[in-house]
């Protein structure tokens, strides 16, 4: 015998959600919810994703070179017996002065690759003093004209420039959040203490806010010669910065200077692991309260179903016993609840959609990890067909497991009961 | 004689549990074309249960069910579904209508199942089948909106929309007037003396049995008599 076709199961599938309007509209409701809920909140979360990520790429740069290596260098007796078993105690290892090696011909070496520009810097920790406040933070040396073609400081200048580093005498930025907190202004001197103990003052040559809060609280610049000087490490440069044409390319290019020169080389995803790690866990979480909300309204689904079954039971025994099959007694069932899940994922787009353009109108200011003005919303075609399909796929499996027993049911025992 | 469309040979019907019930035992009969036939008793005398075994609708613990010359024992429920729709009519002692569709739509549903015809073919049929019930202006109405009289048609027009060879029912004017419960028994009668189909009918009074052709008396799940003669 030929399989139903379509449009009568759909019949009998709408003269039942047709029946009980109340429920039915619940149902949907709780599916628009779920799929409301996801399409918002995900766009505004990977819009703040993406936005930190963008600002990250701006202003850090895209692959650093450090002064250390990844693994310790092997001792010489393993080298000279390579694959023995080698127990070494007590080990003491040579000192080295700390710093890139040749900084000048690594430098040219790098720049030489297509594509890249790099700047040398040196980090070290100072103690900055105004007045009574102490603030310790990390002080970099840089080279101006190199730096502004590795990293967008010069643009997040809030006041100052680059170059005054050069035409004020001993000139520093400072980020705008440590600026507040040593109550400090421009063309203001402090000193600055390294750990070394060597003092120095400097008078205050531009403020940078980059809207990270990481740089602007705890980060200080000063001529790389200067910085060299007072923390008593002459010519040394502990990091080469680059900067890519093509952000995409960085670990690949990260890896190849690694392999070339041995200095652990770090592409801006590495630098950042913790907060793009974090990032993946807050996916994981709304995707799990998103979830939640679906399994809820599927709930809702199998309870409507389930009473549908419960009602027509007379009904099914009539069809099953007028020559319906149990898998077209199943389908009308399904059918259901794939209607009840389409119809809340349609109507939950419209509600994503609008809060997107509610949210969208919304301004605040915000210090976070950065600084936000307002929600940062990503709008993704992906974010309708995931909550889409997980709406409608709850809801079949939610009418499934009911339609299934409408699908046992034992037309005798109703129609013996019926009389 | 032509031969039988429908045999049980040695029907027995138990339902197991911890108390078996029996509600057949060792019944044998055979109808043909044409035939006329009422099966009556007490309740619980297993009218009913004979006619869920004729009508495929229960499975037989043992003996055997034919339809048609075909052993039906040994198919599985959706071959059994298939013969139901195509080869046999239901009506049952309430109406058992779908109560959201209208006269029309409830018995154009066997036929869409079947799908054996084209829409407009359906249509015509159905609108003539209740027309001859005596239902043409009442097609479009539902279930709520007939009489008791008038939805008892509409399920004949039902159980005959497939043109099936055999006509079960089940107390099929238990709950009519007399009036009404004269013209349901005068369309099966009917069908069975002028279309030649097989009609056979549980009912428990006696003087609409007394105009079958075949009288089938049950008690306690046995066969008891077959037109006054005890068995």
């Amino acid at each position: 015998m030929k399989p139903a076709g379509l449009r009568l199961l759909w019949d009998m599938c709408w003269s039942h959600l047709r029946r009980r309007p109340r429920q039915t509209v619940v149902s949907v409701f709780g599916v628009m919810m779920g799929v409301g809920a996801y399409v918002a909140i995900s766009s505004m979360m990977l819009g703040f994703q993406n936005d930190f990520i963008r600002r990250i790429i701006d202003v850090s740069p895209h692959v650093s070179m450090l002064d250390e290596f990844r693994n310790p260098p092997p001792q010489p007796v393993l080298r000279a017996n390579p694959g023995a078993a080698v127990a070494i105690a007590g080990l003491r290892p040579k000192q080295e002065l700390r710093g890139i090696r040749n900084p000048g011909a690594k430098l040219a070496a790098v720049q030489a690759l297509p594509g890249l520009r790099a700047a040398p810097s040196l980090r070290g920790q100072a103690i900055l003093r105004f007045g009574s406040t102490d603030i310790s933070s990390t002080l970099i040396g840089i080279e101006p004209e190199l730096e502004r073609r590795v990293s967008t400081i010069e643009a997040d200048l809030t006041a100052g420039s680059l170059g005054a580093l050069k035409t004020t005498a001993n000139g520093i930025i400072l980020g705008v959040g440590m600026a507040r907190k040593l109550g400090i202004g421009m063309h203001d001197t402090l000193s600055v203490v390294s750990p070394t103990g060597a003092v120095l003052r400097m008078k205050v040559a531009g403020l940078l806010r980059t809207g990270i809060t990481n740089i602007d609280s705890f980060q200080a610049y000063a001529l790389l010669k200067k910085v060299q000087v007072l923390e008593g490490r002459p010519n040394v440069v502990n990091r080469i910065n680059m900067r890519l044409d093509d952000v995409t390319r960085a670990h690949a290019v990260a890896l190849q200077i690694e392999r070339l020169h041995g200095y652990r080389t770090e592409s801006w995803e590495e630098a950042n692991e913790e907060v793009l790690g974090l990032f993946v866990v807050q996916r994981a979480i709304m995707f799990s309260v998103v979830s939640t909300i679906l399994i809820v309204a599927g709930f809702g689904i199998f309870n409507i179903i389930s009473t549908v079954i419960h009602e027509k039971s007379r009904d099914i025994a009539i069809l099953k016993s007028i020559g319906f099959h149990e898998r077209d007694l199943r389908l009308v069932f399904i059918f259901e609840g794939m209607t009840l899940g389409a119809a809340g994922a349609v109507l939950g787009w419209g509600l994503g959609f609008a809060l997107i353009e509610m949210m969208g109108q919304v301004r605040f200011e915000m210090d976070l990890i950065a600084t936000i003005k307002g929600f940062v919303l990503e709008r993704w075609w992906g974010h309708y067909a995931i909550s889409g399909t997980m709406a409608v796929a709850t809801a079949t499996l939610a009418a499934y497991l009911p339609a299934r027993h409408a699908a046992d049911l034992d037309p005798v025992v109703i129609l013996r009961g019926g009389q | 004689m032509s031969a039988p469309v429908l045999e049980l040979h040695d029907v027995t019907r138990i339902i197991p549990g911890p108390v078996p019930v029996t509600l057949v035992k060792d019944v044998s009969l055979s109808f043909r074309p044409g035939d006329f036939a009422a099966i009556t008793g007490p309740s619980g005398s297993g009218k009913s249960s004979l006619l869920y075994l004729l009508g495929l609708i229960d499975r037989p613990t043992s003996g055997q069910v034919i339809l048609q010359g075909r052993e039906t024992a040994a198919l599985d429920s959706d071959t059994l579904a298939g013969l139901r729709l195509a080869n046999l009519g239901f009506v049952f002692q309430f109406h058992f209508l779908l109560v959201e569709f209208t006269a029309l739509d409830n018995v154009l549903m066997p036929m869409r199942r079947l799908a054996a015809l084209s829409a407009p073919e359906m249509r015509a049929r159905a609108g003539e089948l209740l027309e001859r019930l005596g239902l043409g202006d009442k097609l479009n109405q539902t279930p709520d909106q007939l009489s008791g009289g008038e939805r008892q048609r509409v399920a004949v027009a039902r159980a005959l929309a497939n043109d099936p060879d055999i006509i079960l029912a089940d107390e099929p004017t238990g709950n009519l007037d007399s009036h009404n419960a004269r013209i349901v028994f005068d369309i099966f009668a009917d069908l069975a003396r002028r279309a030649g189909k097989t009609v056979i009918i549980v009912t428990h009074e006696p003087d609409l049995a007394g105009e079958a052709d075949i009288r089938i008396g049950m008690l306690d799940g046995r066969l008891h008599e077959i037109n006054g003669v005890a068995r």
